[in-house]
């Protein structure tokens, strides 16, 4: 048996993962704010599907928002109109849990195997966390401060999480272009993504996501 | 929430995956590692409440890891983690070994891990299974980087001869 052969046994044992749950309600127990934990394998979807299209998970994506039951009927200037309190309470703590489980399985995404398609995924989730947290800024949080709170920080976080996993990807996807043999097209790609990348403009991910889909059509 | 509880939330989503496996391994009983590991972070976020900054928080952590699994097998008088000799692997079987034990090469590579010694265990989990480098390693261990990279070539001879061996039966 080869040397690599044996790290690749080695690496399976990346399989073994805590309990959800447990790591969910022991978040809560440490640091003592809340997290509704009845809905916690919901996401597991979420990020088995990272393998398939990114038109999918945007999908799914979109699906967990709605699911979770941000109950929103409408707006009357800046002040979003809520169904009734109840319904308000439910809302809230059913979204923080589900934040806190995006939060909690954005390593999954870290280890995704196609980066460029996490980077995708990343963007999507960020400006989704961005807009939760803008939203949840609009309710007037008497009644409703911990599950508010929650919500923010751990929009907070995740937006924290994944600014690094950008920068992270990006950087590596750059210096893997660099050591292949590009076309002149993707060539001339990559000098744009690197200074869209030195620039912060946020084209970065859109030059990889043409240099992907050249390089996956060649 | 205040600022210095996002910033540990931060650092427990990070870990908290990584340090349960690294109990796991050593312990082999889901109740266990769990116990361990909510051990460690608690430990880690009374330290973070009172420092309000970690240097390097996840070679603390796994500080704090190791001695907690030495603890364990102190009280329990279960020498077995520092011994060189070979280690069975005991306790109750844990729930998510139910669902490895269909791929019987990952209960092998387990049993083969497991029958490392400590410090062997501990470069191959950290390096291989949360990509630490030498350099890291060798600060958490306060070892020279050349010992580092002897121990995990001896470690992988070894995990390798052991599956050859069960291989072979």
């Amino acid at each position: 048996m080869q040397e690599y052969q044996v790290i690749n046994k080695i690496k399976k044992l990346e399989s073994i993962k805590p309990d959800k749950g447990w790591v969910v309600s022991t978040k809560k127990d440490i640091l003592g704010y809340e997290l509704d934990h009845s809905t916690v394998s919901t996401l597991d979807w979420f990020f088995i599907a990272l393998k398939k299209p990114a038109l999918v998970l945007s999908v799914l994506l979109i699906g967990i928002i709605i699911g979770g039951g941000f109950l929103f009927s409408g707006s009357q200037g800046n002040q979003p109109k809520i169904a009734d309190n109840n319904d308000m309470l439910a809302s809230l703590q059913n979204l923080e849990a589900k934040l806190g489980e995006i939060s909690l399985s954005l390593d999954d995404l870290e280890n995704a195997e196609d980066q460029g398609q996490a980077l995708v995924m990343a963007g999507i989730i960020k400006s989704t966390a961005n807009g939760i947290k803008q939203t949840v800024e609009q309710v007037d949080p008497n009644g409703y401060e911990p599950q508010v709170l929650g919500i923010k920080t751990t929009s907070d976080v995740i937006i924290e999480k994944l600014d690094n996993l950008e920068i992270k990807n990006i950087e590596f996807l750059i210096n893997d272009y660099k050591q292949r043999t590009l076309s002149e097209d993707n060539q001339e790609r990559l000098e744009k993504l690197e200074e869209s990348y030195k620039n912060g403009d946020g084209q970065a991910i859109l030059w990889i996501q043409a240099i992907q889909n050249n390089i996956n059509n060649n | 929430m205040k600022n210095i509880q996002k910033k540990f939330a931060y650092i427990y989503d990070r870990y908290v995956k990584k340090v349960y496996l690294f109990v796991y391994l050593k312990v082999s009983s889901q109740e266990i590692a769990e116990d361990i590991t909510s051990r460690v972070f608690t430990q880690s976020w009374n330290k973070f409440k009172e420092v309000k900054q970690l240097e390097n928080a996840r070679a603390y952590i796994y500080r704090i890891a190791r001695n907690e699994v030495v603890n364990y097998y102190r009280e329990k008088s279960k020498l077995k983690i520092v011994s060189t000799e070979s280690i069975e692997i005991s306790g109750p079987k844990p729930e998510i070994e139910k669902e490895t034990q269909a791929k019987s090469d990952i209960k092998d590579i387990k049993k083969a891990v497991s029958l490392l010694k400590d410090d062997y265990q501990n470069v191959v989990i950290w390096h291989y299974l949360d990509d630490l480098p030498v350099k890291e390693i060798a600060g958490i261990m306060e070892k020279p980087e050349g010992t580092i990279r002897v121990m995990l070539h001896r470690a992988l001879k070894e995990v390798r001869n052991t599956l050859e061996a069960e291989n072979s039966h």
